[in-house]
């Protein structure tokens, strides 16, 4: 290093490094260089690969009849030949079709509208491509080709708002259905049950207890629904049937044929087990005779705090019982 | 300015054909309005009024890292939820040989949104369960919606 | 007109200031009419002028002769020729005629010649208007029984059936003065469901049924795809917790308020015997009767 401490008034000029003097060495590259703080995916894993030559004929292009991708292009039938179109000709495209109506597509499940709107989408994918190439070509028929494409894209767009609006509708329907459900209601919809089929559907309805027993949720609904429908079952094979009514009366102190005493069973273990039965007079005979056997011990009698817990448990054991495919009966008593 | 001066070429339908008008790359004719004027030009974000947006609305799904990447947010991705059975029956429009359907709402005030509806629906579904309803009847044209 | 931009087909947003941005005011529009005209050359435009959007031929009551109905021609060199009609024509509200029909020779430029032409020259049917033509009717003569043919001169259009031809609702169209005379809407051509097209039974199946007060028919996660709560066009209504944000609450007393208005009170409770208004008693009813009892007395004598 110069020493500067004592000097000409000019010293530090003479020695300043001008474009005239030498250029200053580089420095010795370092031993431990840091490590650039932003990387990519280039310089990780770039390879030089021998390059594929331009060419459609070139068999590693060869694509099957069955790709998925060909949804996505116009299918020609001639001849019960199937090819695909770059672009649908104009004397192919189906202008007579109309869009879907509401009331056509009231009627169709959310599986189906589901469906159908993925339809529309993939059609007017296939459409924007289609306009898209025509808009770039010169040809004299242009305009015309572009219009008619248009005007079934907006059929098909008239659709897909109709499916978004029936759904809509279905929901509000629905919301506005289920806060105006009374007790009124519910009774009035019990006397069209008289099969199994239709008690089935009933407690579906009403209280959306499913036959497929992991579609439900566990929860204080569940345990009403499973109640009343015991009660229900119960009442319409009393009226039915004069020995059930008198097993009932006698043993059970329950009389569904008289209207004015609202009294039925309010138990869980008693209503779980007319619950499982079968919707015929045997078999609430039967459990008639196992509720009877119940009640004889007043230990089994299940408090409204317990109720929800035990019921998880039953239907847990139910759940198990059907897997193993195993004629298990599940009774209170067994647990 | 005058609007345009095409009007000299149209005394006779050909001189008409004839017009020494602009061409395609190929050579065709390009029949036009007018011959001034570039609107080829982009449409900027300062353009159009206040409403106008230019995006496809579809950036935004994640952020950047220091160190120049990015991350992608996939609860902020579009995803497409198709039906695991699709209905492949169906297409996007309905043939023109279909008869129209009407809904019909008589003595329901509220239509479909109607209360009472519903629950004639969820009593006949109980009664009948899943059968087929009379508008399934390709003739048919009116229905109680 | 056709998009530069196929993306523009996509959405349908922004189509109001797109659309705003276009609009010829209704003054300039016959001139704008008149200049498109101009630059059109003749084998593109038809012989009749284009109209308004909202002046367009909808439906059967305003087109009065559907495609495959029987017409006369009333004006112009063919007068008097029936021809069937082929065509509607929607953007000038006309019709096309068929073999027969007149005709005018238009100039084609060589590119846009179609195969087998040989000459610059070619013939197209020319659009006829509404009020140049007549419908053509079959009728029973009531004296003969025989059928015969007749030109009718004004239809009208009354009530309403459900054809099967044209699977929708049309209305019968009468002949005008003649009670109960009904033309018949011509039977359309008999197309084959086009490859779009969901068939009349796939569609027609039922596969929704309200089944349930309990379960929504719609999966959750669904339904944020169908509406949009948050829509600022959702109209809402005011719950007692959104009121409770409007409305100020009151502003409290302060101590001097507060003191005054206990004195106030205080006073009144004191003072509740002395304000009340004294009862007139039958005793003091008697006395003053008697007073002016005397005074009208003392008047008399006086006079």
């Amino acid at each position: 290093m110069l020493n500067f401490n004592r000097c000409l008034h000019d010293t530090a000029t003479r020695y300043a490094r001008t474009r005239f003097t030498i250029p200053k060495p580089k420095p010795i590259p370092s031993s431990n260089p840091r490590k650039p703080t932003q990387t990519t995916h280039y310089l990780k894993n770039l390879e030089v690969t021998p390059p594929i030559p331009p060419s459609t004929a070139n068999k590693q292009f060869h694509i099957s009849d069955t790709h998925p991708l060909w949804q996505f292009f116009h299918t020609n039938i001639k001849d019960n030949k199937k090819s695909h179109d770059y672009i649908t000709p104009p004397s192919q495209l189906d202008t007579q079709s109309r869009s879907w109506s509401i009331t056509e597509l009231r009627r169709k499940s959310f599986n189906d509208l589901h469906s159908l709107w993925y339809a529309c989408l993939r059609q007017r994918n296939i459409f924007a491509r289609e306009m898209h190439l025509i808009n770039t070509e010169t040809s004299s028929n242009k305009n015309n080709h572009v219009h008619s494409l248009q005007q079934i894209n907006e059929k098909c767009r008239v659709t897909m708002w109709r499916i978004r609006h029936v759904l809509s509708e279905r929901d509000y329907a629905f919301r506005i259905a289920r806060s105006t459900t009374t007790n009124n209601v519910i009774d009035q919809l019990s006397e069209q049950v008289e099969t199994t089929e239709q008690l089935e559907r009933f407690q579906y309805a009403v209280f959306g207890i499913s036959e497929i027993i992991s579609e439900n949720v566990i929860d204080r609904k569940f345990i009403d629904g499973l109640k009343y429908i015991t009660n229900l079952k119960l009442k319409i094979l009393a009226k039915k049937h004069d020995t059930l009514n008198e097993k009932l009366v006698n043993d059970l102190q329950l009389n569904y044929r008289d209207n004015t005493s609202s009294m039925g069973i309010n138990d869980l273990a008693e209503a779980f087990i007319v619950f499982i039965a079968e919707f015929d007079l045997e078999s609430s005979i039967e459990a008639c005779d196992a509720i009877k056997e119940l009640r004889s011990d007043p230990k089994n009698k299940i408090s409204k705090y317990d109720e929800l817990e035990t019921i998880s448990k039953y239907i847990k054991q139910l759940k198990e019982s059907s897997s193993s495919q195993d004629e298990v009966e599940v009774t209170p008593e067994a647990i | 300015m005058r609007a345009t001066n095409i009007l000299q070429f149209q005394s006779t339908p050909v001189t008409n054909l004839l017009r020494p008008w602009k061409k395609f790359k190929d050579g065709t004719i390009f029949y036009g309005l007018t011959k001034t004027g570039n609107k080829r030009t982009p449409l900027t974000t300062k353009q159009g009024n206040k409403t106008m947006y230019k995006g496809t609305r579809s950036s935004g799904i994640g952020r950047h890292t220091k160190y120049g990447e990015y991350v992608i947010n996939w609860r902020k991705v579009r995803t497409f939820v198709t039906p695991t059975f699709p209905n492949l029956e169906l297409k996007p429009l309905v043939s023109h040989n279909t008869n129209e359907l009407r809904h019909e709402f008589t003595g329901f005030k509220k239509g479909p949104l109607d209360k009472n509806l519903y629950f004639e629906k969820i009593k006949e579904f109980i009664r009948d369960g899943r059968v087929q309803g009379k508008a399934s009847d390709v003739s048919c044209h009116a229905e109680r919606g | 007109m056709s998009s530069k931009y196929a993306y523009e087909q996509l959405s349908k947003a922004g189509a109001r200031v797109a659309e705003r941005a276009t609009k010829v005011p209704r003054h300039l529009q016959p001139r704008l009419q008149k200049i498109m005209e101009r630059g059109t050359p003749q084998f593109r435009r038809g012989n009749l002028p284009h109209v308004r959007d909202e002046e367009r031929f909808d439906s059967e009551k305003q087109w009065r002769f559907l495609v495959g109905d029987r017409v006369v021609i009333t004006k112009g060199k063919l007068k008097g020729t029936v021809t069937t009609i082929r065509m509607h024509d929607r953007s000038t509200n006309g019709y096309i005629l068929g073999p027969g029909g007149p005709t005018r020779k238009v100039p084609v430029p060589k590119t846009l010649w179609s195969e087998g032409q040989t000459t610059h020259i070619v013939e197209m049917p020319q659009i006829m208007k509404r009020k140049d033509l007549k419908l053509v009717a079959d009728i029973e003569d009531p004296k003969t029984g025989n059928l015969k043919t007749v030109a009718v001169r004004d239809l009208v259009f009354r009530g309403g059936y459900y054809d099967e031809n044209y699977k929708k609702v049309m209305p019968y169209r009468y002949v005008a003065g003649e009670q109960g005379l009904i033309v018949p809407w011509p039977k359309p051509e008999v197309v084959p469901d086009g490859e779009l097209g969901t068939t009349p039974e796939n569609v027609r199946e039922q596969t929704f049924w309200a089944d349930s007060y309990v379960r929504n028919p719609i999966p959750n996660a669904a339904l944020l795809t169908i509406r949009n709560p948050n829509s600022k066009f959702r109209k809402g209504t005011l719950k007692l917790k959104d009121l409770a944000r409007l409305v100020a609450p009151e502003m409290p007393l302060t101590p001097e308020r507060k003191e005054y208005l206990r004195k106030e009170k205080e006073l009144k409770a004191k003072n509740k015997n002395i304000l009340e208004r004294p009862a007139l008693s039958l005793e003091d009813m008697q006395m003053i009767d008697n007073r002016i009892k005397d005074h009208l007395e003392k008047q008399s004598r006086t006079v």
